[in-house]
């Protein structure tokens, strides 16, 4: 039988923890060992920039390409290139188990993540869903060993099939804004004609309630980066993704039985995620 | 006469409303079909595992595996023992009667159907894969529990694991 072909795709910050490369090494290691998994390479991009100070950094005249989108932007682009069949990915602050991607895969799912926790209080797991308002709740009072189905998980452990990109690829088409951002949108919303140039420039506006800019069609092949991730509207990036692969049919899941470090200045990790919750629950 | 196109197998007290063209084949627990392989397209076993002794348990989910398609679904609903030991652990908050009974019924079943084991979602993973069953989804469920003599009901949380095998 054929092993599933994977890639390791990592957008890092910058120095990463000791504890970190030694779990690379053993998931490396383990896949090996078991012959299960054939991890064909790393795609990295080096020296992004934490989201949240961004603007502060003074005189970064690329700032822009520094970013942790533009970082796994371009991570998913070298993974596409190759021949594997996953992509693994991983935050150079996550420690996975280090069975982690086989039990991922073992699953049969497409897109399908590990449980990290919120570096500080309430040290909820980086999974969420949708609610009937739109924003997105960490899920909630889950219990260890369940595969459930989410609406938006974080990049530090989420295996993702090929063909989850493939079919954003296929059914997104990529438009520019007059002020030259891009925004990739479902072709089921698009009503015709499409404009490949506006004659006159106007403002974007509102109209009843509904926000109506001018967009032109982008070709996808002439740009350098099809912007999977997003750091667009004050959220992280990872949540325009979630949506983009759900709206073109592929369904997100965490495995909650894979239980990963978050290293700050500690880790944090379940023990955390507990503490909180038996307090909570007046448990302890 | 409409063809079979899906042949199920519910294990337990179940009521299943059989959908046009579905065999639904019916058995206890204790008496799953010793012959054949490959059989139905979708085990429902809903409440009743927790009926045998643990170490019955893998031999019974080997034999669901063999009577299952590859690719077919198997569902095996158990109470939620987290939910009942928590509900143990804060008695003294509960005032509404069925409420106090039922996190024992979640952990030792009831007069005429006694549980010998009770699971957490983790431990019952680990055994349906322990027998070589690939676990695809779990999903949070209820199931009504109903007063005789009163008729009050209350719904108690259950754990649904869906598993599958390959080939």
């Amino acid at each position: 039988m054929t092993k599933p072909k994977v890639e390791l795709g990592v957008a890092c910050l910058g120095m990463q923890n000791a504890a970190w490369w030694s779990n690379i090494m053993q998931m490396i290691i383990y896949a090996n060992k078991e012959n299960k998994v054939d991890i064909t390479g790393v795609q990295l991009s080096v020296g992004m920039l934490n989201d949240r100070n961004k603007n502060a950094i003074i005189g970064n005249s690329i700032q822009r390409l520094n970013m942790t989108d533009e970082g796994r932007n371009k991570v998913t682009k070298g993974f596409l290139a190759t021949d594997a069949d996953y992509i693994f990915w991983i935050d150079d602050d996550t420690v996975p188990p280090h069975d982690a991607i086989y039990k991922l895969l073992k699953s049969g799912h497409e897109f399908i993540s590990g449980i990290y926790f919120l570096g500080a209080e309430p040290y909820n797991p980086i999974a969420y869903v949708r609610n009937p308002q739109g924003f997105y709740n960490a899920i909630d009072d889950w219990q260890e060993g369940a595969i459930m189905e989410v609406d938006s998980v974080g990049m530090g452990c989420a295996l993702i099939h090929r063909s989850v990109y493939e079919k954003i690829l296929d059914q997104y088409d990529l438009y520019r804004r007059n002020n030259g951002s891009l925004q990739p949108i479902h072709k089921k919303y698009v009503q015709k004609p499409i404009k490949t140039m506006h004659t006159v420039k106007e403002h974007a506006y509102i109209k009843n309630g509904i926000y109506r800019e001018q967009l032109t069609i982008v070709d996808k092949d002439t740009e350098d980066v099809f912007p999977y991730f997003m750091l667009e509207h004050n959220r992280t990036e990872d949540h325009m993704f979630c949506e983009m692969a759900q709206e073109a049919g592929n369904k997100i899941y965490v495995d909650t039985s894979i239980l990963c470090d978050h290293w700050k200045n500690i880790p944090i990790n379940k023990n955390n995620y507990y503490n909180k919750y038996f307090k909570d629950e007046g448990l302890e | 006469m409409i063809p079979i196109k899906a042949k199920v197998l519910a294990i337990g007290n179940l009521n299943i409303k059989p959908e046009e063209g579905t065999q639904i084949d019916k058995c206890l627990i204790r008496e799953l079909p010793a012959e054949g392989e490959n059989v139905y397209d979708m085990i429902y076993c809903m409440n009743t595992l927790p009926e045998l002794e643990r170490d019955e348990v893998p031999g019974a989910l080997t034999r669901m595996m063999e009577l299952i398609r590859p690719f077919g679904e198997i569902q095996i609903m158990i109470p939620s023992a987290e939910y009942a030991a928590k509900r143990i652990y804060k008695y003294h908050e509960i005032t509404d009667p069925i409420l106090q009974v039922v996190p024992y019924t979640m952990l030792y079943g009831t007069k005429a159907n006694p549980f010998r084991a009770c699971y957490t979602l983790l431990a019952m993973r680990d055994i349906i894969e322990s027998v070589g069953l690939i676990l695809r989804r779990t999903e949070a469920g209820l199931m009504e529990v109903r007063k005789p003599d009163t008729n009050e009901s209350t719904q108690i949380p259950m754990h649904v694991l869906v598993a599958t095998k390959n080939e």
